[in-house]
């Protein structure tokens, strides 16, 4: 068995010897995931190191792709895969070719200041604890606290039919904190969350006080916060929103396998004003530190900083190399899986809105009735209807220019093209956040977003 | 050397060891056309768990690996994380009892998951095709179609042996219709146990409908309103919020707002969680620690009857487990990635009992309402119950008839406060995934006075 990375560079390119001069092109990809996580609550304290290794192959001849994985690592059974790989495929019309790309050869380790690979299980175990103790200790009414530590190291290797020959090693490490408060039968609770392509620095530069005072502060407001109302308002989003907004409603509608399959509502938009002259929204796959960031992605193309939108007109889709081919453009480095269990996609990385040159008390002064969204939980998208789902923990009413009354989750909702269309103020200060990405439901990849605070004239509101 | 002889030779007493051999098969389409086949996809995980105790003490670690070169590692990781977690709860691996035997596999996808998927991708294309010619044409934009066989072993130091094989079947399609500049879509997920239950020709006339009528939506007003969800939505308003409520865990952490015996819906609602059920998406003779599944009845006529136990939560709260303990699987998480999950307390298949009427009675008795066929994602808080999510596809009702259909506009609300407004539940149940919950069995349900909100 091969787990050295010399030995696996081997297995790859034996692999791909086997398909050489059947198929037009050829792709291997070694993926090594080890984690080390802990989940402590009032209650459990759960400690678990998950590994998954395995190598994916694909090979891509008249138009279509074929690809097997496994977890055995063995000559042997990377020669019975390469049988199913070279087979002959179903006809389809559209015999797109790949565009050719020059080889790459990279050897990167991602450089973190603190290798939790070096720190002692009894040590992560005993800042967890810490954490943990604090949070729990600052207010009655929370009635559980759940800290979460989880480290990650992705090893991939990536060998092609054009001679690319790749290794790239990203550490990436996270803490969550989750608070439970409870009054009779009122039960809110809220989360905090830190981390990106980062080492054990994002532990040891925590302050663990205020980090907890924080997040419990934030899920005792919700107890007395009220229900958000419903209907049309002119809003202000947190920089958390402002980037689940990038993400979720522009960002899936440029995934350029959207727009070879007719299913983005962005085609033909290339060029074209689509937002507000004060937005720019990028998506970088070389943002430091960002919890998206990579060296490379999956099909061997170096990381990109891409400008999605720039002062309102739309410049680019986001494209792995087939779609990239299709459409005659170059690619973006935006081909991503979440294992070698599953399919490339073409995914965002980190994405963002660039910031603008308000302060919050300028986006807020002219407003006489409205709504703040604050800290995103989740979206959906809606890549051929042009839909908006973004959802964050709490809001507050805004009324004349001042932020007044807590309220719960907050959803927005609406056309994207009208929302973006309607921002007229951009914060200076930007932030960027941590999460996963699924492509529909499935296919989680790690990604960031972010950006400044937002105001827009008018979206559609509810909340539970 | 034997596994036994692993544990033994690094002095580990108690243990339990999962493993979950996993392969795929898959075709992806773009358009009518073959993007992608996939296969043989293989995941192979081994899952060590060991315990260790000082005194009254106990400590449980857990750890994997995707090779069996490497189970003496994982045993000796296992251990040293039992002894760092030392704390005082009662836990003991479960001994063998004897197990019931739901239907979890389907031979046709075991015997042969790549011929499968093939025959099923000809089929759904020469129905779509067929229906690609009519005036409002219909067409794939993408499809996902794939099988799963998965075989499980799971042992432990209390001499339990136990075996399983069992298949899912996915299929994933977004239909777009259009009509000159007007689009629309239907965008379907769908798990199920067996390919016969997603037949293309059952499953696709329903879907292209959706697709069509989507066509001519528009937004709905804000008001107060009759609702029905269809069962899909309904697995995803009611798993995450009374499967959680319902556990014992939630109750011991003082978090479930559940009592035994308090009314905590309308009396239309009975729900069970039916581990057993032939086919349901996480029926299993025995749960991933190794107690028996079975049939706990959770609510009944409106009154919460009983909670769900771990092995973990049982032997804490003095009950008997009732075969909860499970590698919880969300649309979140990899089935092929199981294996690793930590073992959690978790309803199966939630099963609502259906009512008396059909849906068309219970729409014909509606005089302002939506029915709603998908929502973008609703997924609910699990602890507060309040949600609010984007209307994707759903019809208008106005004095018992469909008038308009719906797009857009949110749907919000408590989840706990609707289920003491539910007026009506048809008669027919559906196995169904949602979007944020893996498994559920249920019937329509009405709720009445929900906040709609649109233009």
């Amino acid at each position: 068995m091969a787990t050295r990375s010399y030995d696996v560079f081997d297995l790859l390119e034996y692999a791909g010897n086997q398909m050489e001069g059947k198929v037009e092109y050829w792709d291997a990809l070694f993926d090594s995931q080890s984690s080390c996580s802990i989940s402590k609550d009032n209650v459990d304290e759960r400690i678990s190191l998950p590994e998954l290794i395995g190598i994916q192959l694909r090979s891509f001849k008249d138009g279509v792709w074929l690809s097997a994985s496994t977890y055995q690592m063995e000559k042997t059974r990377l020669k019975e895969l390469v049988k199913y790989l070279v087979r002959s495929r179903p006809k389809v019309a559209s015999k797109a070719k790949l565009n050719e790309l020059k080889p790459s050869k990279l050897n990167v380790t991602m450089p973190v200041k603190k290798n939790p690979a070096d720190i002692s299980l009894e040590s992560k175990l005993e800042d967890i604890r810490s954490f943990h103790k604090v949070a729990c200790n600052l207010d009655k009414r929370i009635i559980n606290v759940h800290a979460r530590y989880l480290d990650s190291q992705i090893e991939r290797i990536f060998v092609n039919s054009e001679g690319s020959s790749m290794r790239q090693k990203v550490t990436r490490t996270r803490l969550l904190i989750f608070s439970v408060a409870r009054e009779n039968s009122k039960i809110r609770s809220d989360f905090e969350s830190l981390g990106g392509t980062k080492g054990y620095e994002v532990i040891e530069e925590c302050d663990f006080g205020a980090v907890a005072k924080k997040n419990v502060d934030s899920s005792i407001e919700l107890l007395k916060a009220k229900t958000p109302p419903s209907g049309e308002f002119p809003v202000i989003v947190d920089s958390s929103t402002a980037g689940l907004i990038a993400h979720e409603s522009l960002g899936h509608g440029l995934e350029a396998d959207q727009v070879i399959r007719q299913r983005s509502y962005l085609t033909g938009l290339i060029g074209k004003k689509i937002a507000s002259e004060s937005t720019t929204i990028i998506d970088s796959s070389k943002v430091l530190g960002g919890h998206g960031s990579y060296v490379f992605d999956d099909e061997g193309i170096p990381a990109k900083e891409n400008i999605l939108v720039k002062n309102g007109i739309l410049r680019q889709f986001l494209t792995d190399r087939f779609s990239a081919s299709v459409l005659g453009c170059e690619t973006t480095a935006s081909s991503r899986v979440e294992s070698y269990l599953t399919k490339h996609f073409v995914r965002m990385s980190n994405t963002y809105f660039a910031p603008g040159d308000m302060t919050l008390e300028e986006l807020l002064e002219p407003m006489k009735k409205g709504v703040m969204l604050v800290h995103s939980n989740f979206g959906m998208e809606d890549p051929l209807g042009g839909g908006i789902q973004c959802t964050s923990t709490k809001g507050y009413t805004i009324k004349h220019g001042q932020i007044e009354t807590p309220l719960t989750e907050v959803s927005l909702s609406g056309s994207v093209l009208e929302l973006l269309k309607s921002i007229d103020g951009v914060g200076k200060e930007i932030k960027f956040g941590s999460g996963t990405c699924g492509k529909g439901s499935e296919d989680y990849v790690p990604v960031g977003d972010g950006g400044p605070y937002l105001r827009i004239q008018k979206a559609i509101l509810s909340g539970g | 050397m034997s596994q036994n002889r692993l544990f033994k030779k690094a002095g580990v007493e108690e243990y339990d060891l999962y493993t979950l051999k996993v392969t795929v098969n898959e075709v992806q389409l773009r358009g009518f056309e073959i993007e992608i086949i996939r296969g043989p996809v293989e995941s192979c995980g081994y899952t060590v768990r060991v315990l260790s105790r000082k005194g009254e003490l106990t400590g449980l670690g857990q750890s994997s690996c995707s090779q069996s070169s490497k189970l003496e590692k994982c045993i000796r990781d296992s251990k040293y994380l039992s002894q760092l977690n030392l704390r005082k709860a009662d836990y003991e691996f479960p001994l063998a009892k004897k197990d019931s035997e739901p239907k979890i596999a389907d031979n046709q996808i075991v015997k042969n998951g790549e011929k499968s998927v093939q025959q099923y991708a000809d089929s759904l294309l020469r129905n779509l095709k067929t229906e690609a010619k009519s005036k409002t044409s219909v067409k794939p934009t993408f499809g996902k179609i794939r099988t799963y066989v998965l075989e499980t072993l799971l042992e432990n130091s209390a001499g339990l042996r136990k075996e399983k094989t069992e298949t899912y079947f996915y299929v994933e399609l977004a239909l777009k219709v259009s009509l000159g500049t007007k689009l629309a879509e239907f965008w379907p997920r769908k798990f199920s146990r067996t390919i016969d239950a997603l037949a293309s020709e059952e499953v696709l006339p329903k879907w292209i409908q959706l697709a069509k009528d989507t066509l001519n939506a528009r937004m709905p007003v804000t008001k107060k309103m009759t609702v029905i969800l269809n069962p899909k939505s309904v697995c995803d308003l009611l798993v995450p919020t009374i499967g959680s409520h319902a556990l014992g865990e939630m109750k011991f952490k003082k978090q479930s707002l559940f009592n035994k015996e308090d009314e905590v819906a309308s009396n239309h609602l009975t729900v069970q969680d039916d581990g057993l059920h032939d086919f349901g998406l996480l029926s299993s003779p025995f749960d991933d620690e190794g107690n028996p599944q079975r049939i706990t009845t959770v609510i009944e006529k409106g009154v919460f009857k009983n909670y769900l136990y771990d092995q973990k939560y049982a032997l804490n709260m003095n009950e008997a487990p009732t075969g909860n303990g499970l590698r919880s699987l969300s649309l979140m998480t990899n089935i092929m990635s199981k294996h690793a999950l930590p073992i959690v307390g978790s309803p199966t298949n939630l099963s609502v009992k259906p009512g008396n009427a059909g849906l068309e009675t219970m729409v014909s008795e509606v005089k302002n309402g939506i029915l709603i066929e998908q929502f973008s994602w609703l997924n609910p808080d699990r602890l507060s119950t309040s949600f609010s999510s984007e209307i994707r596809n759903a019809y208008e009702i106005r004095d018992g008839e469909y008038t308009q259909a719906l797009k857009g506009g949110m749907v919000s609300g408590k989840v706990f406060d609707m289920i003491k407004n539910i007026s009506g539940i048809s008669n027919q149940q559906h196995m169904e995934s949602g979007a944020t919950a893996f498994s559920c069995i249920s019937p329509y349900i009405r709720f009445e006075d929900v906040q709609v909100v649109g233009k």
